[in-house]
């Protein structure tokens, strides 16, 4: 996976509301349709380093089951990143795709 | 941090409930529990690494790192005490005398004088057709201040060291005083503290009598009362103003006129008179901002051509002006050399000293190999593990140079109390930070220079190499054993530069001490009484005067002699000018020392007169006049002719310019060293000196005493109060002393490098001894088989012996040639020795080779002493 992107798919996923570490990585594979598959332990780094950016945060929460879990949460920073990380992703895509494809373009103009 | 903390404190927690909802997501799906646990921690990852990766993420890594480096490091210290002792004494030895020679270094060459601005200040020489002189004419200071387009400001300083009688009450002190021109403070940029400085109308001659005092004289005499600002004292019977006192640690260093430790500063009151041509005043200037020395060497040839046009005659034609260095080169100038010259070998010693670390570290890397692949194994990075080595040699490198502190601080003052006397210490010696961060700089070039040798060494052989412990990786051992010896012989070599450098100063000293100096220093004490104008006014006052002196002084139990001479050999401030000598043909003028002594003077110090007599009794004041001339003086400028009998008499300016005979020609005597010629002198019998002459020679008054027994300052101070109350004994100094301290400086550097020499020559040793016996211990396989196969001990012993021979031989004809291309820079400081003498290079070689051969047998014998069977059990 690219690097920052696992970053930007965690906190695509927070947007529907705050979820447990186990949670968000099975959405991740779920709505990649399983195209993306985790190695999950790597999600941890990962959302320590946006908790120490401040764009999420981590609280104490029960789960379905009534059991403890670690939720966590997007912030407002995390909201405007996810704006600003969405614009950046989309432009490297078409980019990627313009050079990969460079005839369907012109078929399209 | 407590963020962090709070935070990773779950992570445990979270990552097991995480596993447990993949587990049971598994479970759900059919899988069996155990299966569906493997799967889900399959599909997790390395746990153990996710943890740390994660508390990567809020940590410095490499901080944490280093912690447990330093943890690991200390550990493998304490359990190889001996190992860590030695490291780290020859750390401490190498670094701690770098740091004190440095600390010297850094206070004489380095920190500038204390002096607002100091790099604009100036000392002005003077150069005749040959040579220079490093001091002026009145006329010449005068027409200099007056007509620079240069200098900001321009003051000259007498150079005849002025002691005065401090006195009060009954009693009075001898205080130094220097006599300065008016803007000798404003030149050097410092102000009294209190008060003011010397004002012009107080530097005119017969002005208002003015003094400034120096805050050890306050402190001392008047009890640092600001009150005494504004007040009289009495010095010599006449009563001065202070107007001011100069602040703490103000010091000015003019070192031949030997003017250090100044009490009062006068004013010069100058008298430019064009027909006195004695080169009496030192100069001193400040450039103006901006000026360089190249423009303002120029303006002083357009001085010079004004002063031939404007004074006539003042200046000859083949003389070539005035020459301006920066203050603190001229300061420092004889010390410049030898002080870098004993910086170079001090930091050959720490060379020396870090490549045996080295070498300690290289033989323990062997027995620490097993350490190392299990580590590799363990999938260490081998940066990870080069670091780990050289935070370990850090480590020593560190606890060496703390210790090194601890002693440089004890060395310092050791150093600075042989230094003073051999050093213009215008800045006091001390631990400052840039000592402390040379050190530290030190310690740590040293610790990787250390550490790096065995590290790359260690890492040129490979871990699948080494994993095959059967093997016993040859290979790498050949390898190490060559560098070892490689490093060996370069402590050898190193060795051997020092010790020639050494010996070769040693040897000049040796010479120096041996040149016959024209008199006998042992049995002579000598000092100094200042005497006043004011009180002795005439030659005749003071004649009677020490005439009273002398006799009183002979009658001293013990005593052989007495005599008094304007200044003795050695001491630089005696009197010179121009001799007009009569009766040849052309009549010839010299640049000669002039000096007033009593009949007594040539006996006491035992110098031998030649042809003619020396003074006597009967030359009375009324008798003809009569001067006694040096052997130098005889073949400079008598060599064809006849010297007795013909006349000489002192040029236009002297008050004095009637002829006198010579009657006699004494031996020359070292008058400015024992390096130096002796220089042409006239004496003039101290009886037959008019008042003027009186006033130039004996404004200080220089005695010696010819004694079987030791004299006491005591019983000499009596003698000359018993003449005179007011008057004070000062500088009671054995001869011997006088000629010792003047060769101070030779003694000091050749003293350092004795010292270093040896201290290297130690460290090699134990370098040589060390890869022997290391190389034995590897062997002990090898010997036993050799011996049980009936090889005798002699065999053994010769074939250690060889090895370290073969070390030490190489060493030794590298050093040789490091010392053929290097001792040519110690050529300034060596006398009667030519930095390639045989002599030397043979001594320094055949040291090293005993010391090496001594340093072989030990683990020899030690080889020979191996049992058979043992060593073939062994392995």
């Amino acid at each position: 996976m690219l690097q920052g992107t696992l970053d930007l798919l965690i906190l695509r996923t927070l947007l529907w509301g705050p979820a447990h570490g186990h949670a968000i990585a099975k959405t991740i594979e779920r709505n990649s349709e399983d195209v993306l598959q985790v190695e999950q332990g790597s999600l941890y780094p990962a959302l320590h380093r946006l908790i120490k950016r401040g764009w999420i945060s981590s609280e104490a929460g029960t789960s379905e089951n009534n059991r403890r879990a670690k939720y966590y949460r997007l912030t407002a920073r995390g909201r405007k990143q996810l704006n600003i990380e969405t614009t950046k992703w989309d432009k490297l895509a078409g980019a990627i795709a313009r050079i990969l494809r460079p005839a369907e373009q012109e078929d399209q103009a | 941090m407590r963020r962090r903390k709070s935070i990773l404190k779950d992570l445990d927690q979270d990552i097991r409930d995480h596993i447990e909802r993949e587990t049971q997501d598994n479970i759900d799906r059919g899988m069996s529990p155990e299966e569906a646990r493997y799967a889900a921690l399959r599909k997790f990852g390395n746990v153990t690494h996710v943890q740390e990766e994660t508390r990567e993420v809020w940590s410095f890594v490499w901080l944490e790192q280093l912690w447990q480096d330093i943890g690991y490091g200390l550990r493998m210290l304490v359990k190889n005490p001996g190992f860590t002792a030695v490291a780290i004494l020859t750390l401490a030895l190498g670094i701690g005398a770098n740091s004190a020679i440095f600390s010297v270094v850094n206070a004489v060459l380095l920190k500038p004088l204390p002096y607002p601005e100091s790099g604009r200040l100036v000392h002005a020489l003077w150069a005749f057709q040959n040579d220079t002189a490093e001091s002026v004419t009145g006329t010449e200071f005068e027409f200099w201040r007056g007509h620079n387009r240069v200098f900001e400001c321009a003051a000259a300083v007498g150079l005849f060291p002025d002691g005065a009688n401090l006195r009060s009450g009954d009693h009075a002190d001898y205080v130094k005083a220097l006599t300065v021109s008016r803007d000798f403070f404003r030149t050097l940029g410092v102000q009294p503290f209190l008060g003011r400085g010397f004002s012009a109308d107080e530097d005119r001659p017969n002005g208002p009598k003015a003094a400034i005092l120096s805050y050890g004289l306050w402190q001392r005499r008047f009890g640092s009362d600001p009150a005494v600002v504004g007040h009289p004292i009495t010095l010599d019977d006449e009563s001065y103003d202070v107007i001011g006192i100069m602040p703490k640690g103000f010091e000015f260093v003019l070192e031949y006129a030997a003017v250090q430790d100044v009490d009062v500063w006068v004013p010069l009151q100058l008298v430019a008179d064009p027909s006195d041509d004695g080169h009496n005043f030192g100069m001193i200037a400040r450039l103006k901002p901006g000026v360089t020395l190249d423009k303002a060497q120029a303006d002083m040839a357009r001085l010079l051509a004004a002063i031939r046009e404007a004074v006539p005659g003042h200046v000859e034609q083949n003389e070539r002006g005035m020459i301006l260095i920066p203050y603190q080169r001229w300061v420092t100038g004889d010390v410049r050399t030898p002080l870098w010259i004993l910086f170079a070998a001090v930091g050959l010693v720490l060379l020396i000293a870090t490549v045996n670390v080295a070498n300690l570290i290289l033989t323990r890397a062997i027995g620490r190999q097993p350490e190392v692949t299990v580590r590799l194994a363990l999938g260490a990075s081998s940066w990870r593990l080069v670091r780990q080595l050289i935070t370990e040699n850090l480590l020593l490198a560190l606890l060496g140079g703390g210790l090194a502190m601890l002693g440089a601080r004890w060395a310092i003052h050791a150093l600075v109390a042989v230094a003073t006397q051999s050093l213009p210490v215008t800045s006091e010696v001390h631990l400052d930070w840039r000592v402390l961060a040379y050190t530290l700089f030190v310690a740590v070039a040293a610790g990787v220079a250390a550490g790096l040798v065995p590290a790359i060494g260690a890492w040129r052989f490979k871990i699948s190499e080494s994993i095959r412990q059967a093997s016993r990786v040859m290979t790498g051992r050949v390898a190490q054993r060559r560098m070892r010896n490689a490093l060996v012989v370069g402590e050898v070599a190193l060795s051997v530069l020092l010790l020639t450098g050494a010996t070769l100063l040693i040897l000049s000293l040796a010479t120096l001490d041996r040149v016959d100096p024209g008199f006998n220093r042992h049995g002579v004490w000598t000092f100094h009484v200042f005497l006043p104008a004011q009180k002795f006014k005439t030659a005749s006052a003071t004649w009677n005067f020490q005439q009273r002196v002398l006799a009183r002084l002979e009658v001293l139990a013990g005593v052989e002699s007495a005599g008094v001479v304007s200044a003795l050999p050695l001491e630089l401030f005696g009197r010179n000018g121009t001799i007009n000598i009569f009766g040849g043909d052309p009549e010839v003028h010299v640049y000669v020392e002039l000096r007033s002594a009593s009949p007594t003077y040539f006996k006491t110090m035992e110098m031998r007169v030649l042809r003619g007599r020396g003074f006597q009794e009967s030359d009375t004041a009324s008798a003809p006049l009569v001067v006694v001339v040096n052997e130098a003086f005889s073949r400079k400028c008598c060599a064809d002719t006849r010297v007795l009998g013909r006349q000489v008499a002192l040029p236009e300016g002297w008050k004095s310019l009637l002829r006198r005979e010579i009657v006699g020609v004494v031996g020359d005597t070292k008058e400015f060293g024992f390096a130096a010629p002796a220089p042409p002198t006239v004496f003039f019998p101290a009886s037959q000196i008019d008042d003027s002459l009186a006033r130039a020679f004996f404004s200080s008054s220089s005695w010696a005493v010819r004694a079987g027994a030791p004299l006491a300052v005591s019983e000499v101070q009596r003698a000359v109060a018993q003449v005179d109350s007011g008057e004070a004994v000062a500088d009671f100094l054995p001869m011997a002393q006088r000629v010792a301290e003047s060769m101070a400086p030779n003694r000091f550097i050749a003293s350092l490098m004795a010292a270093f020499a040896g201290l290297a020559l130690l460290l090699a040793a134990i370098g040589l001894y060390g890869v022997l016996s290391h190389s034995v211990a590897e062997r002990t396989h090898e010997m036993g088989v050799r011996m049980a196969l009936g090889a005798e001990r002699r065999t053994v012993l010769a074939l250690v012996l060889r090895q370290g021979l073969g070390v030490t031989l190489l060493g030794t004809a590298i050093g040789i040639g490091l010392a053929l291309a290097f001792t040519r820079l110690l050529r300034d400081l060596l006398f009667g020795v030519a930095p390639t003498d045989p002599l030397t290079f043979t001594l320094a070689a055949a040291a090293t080779v005993c010391v090496a051969i001594f340093a072989s047998y030990i683990p020899a014998h030690r080889a020979t002493k191996v049992d058979p069977m043992v060593a073939l059990r062994y392995e």
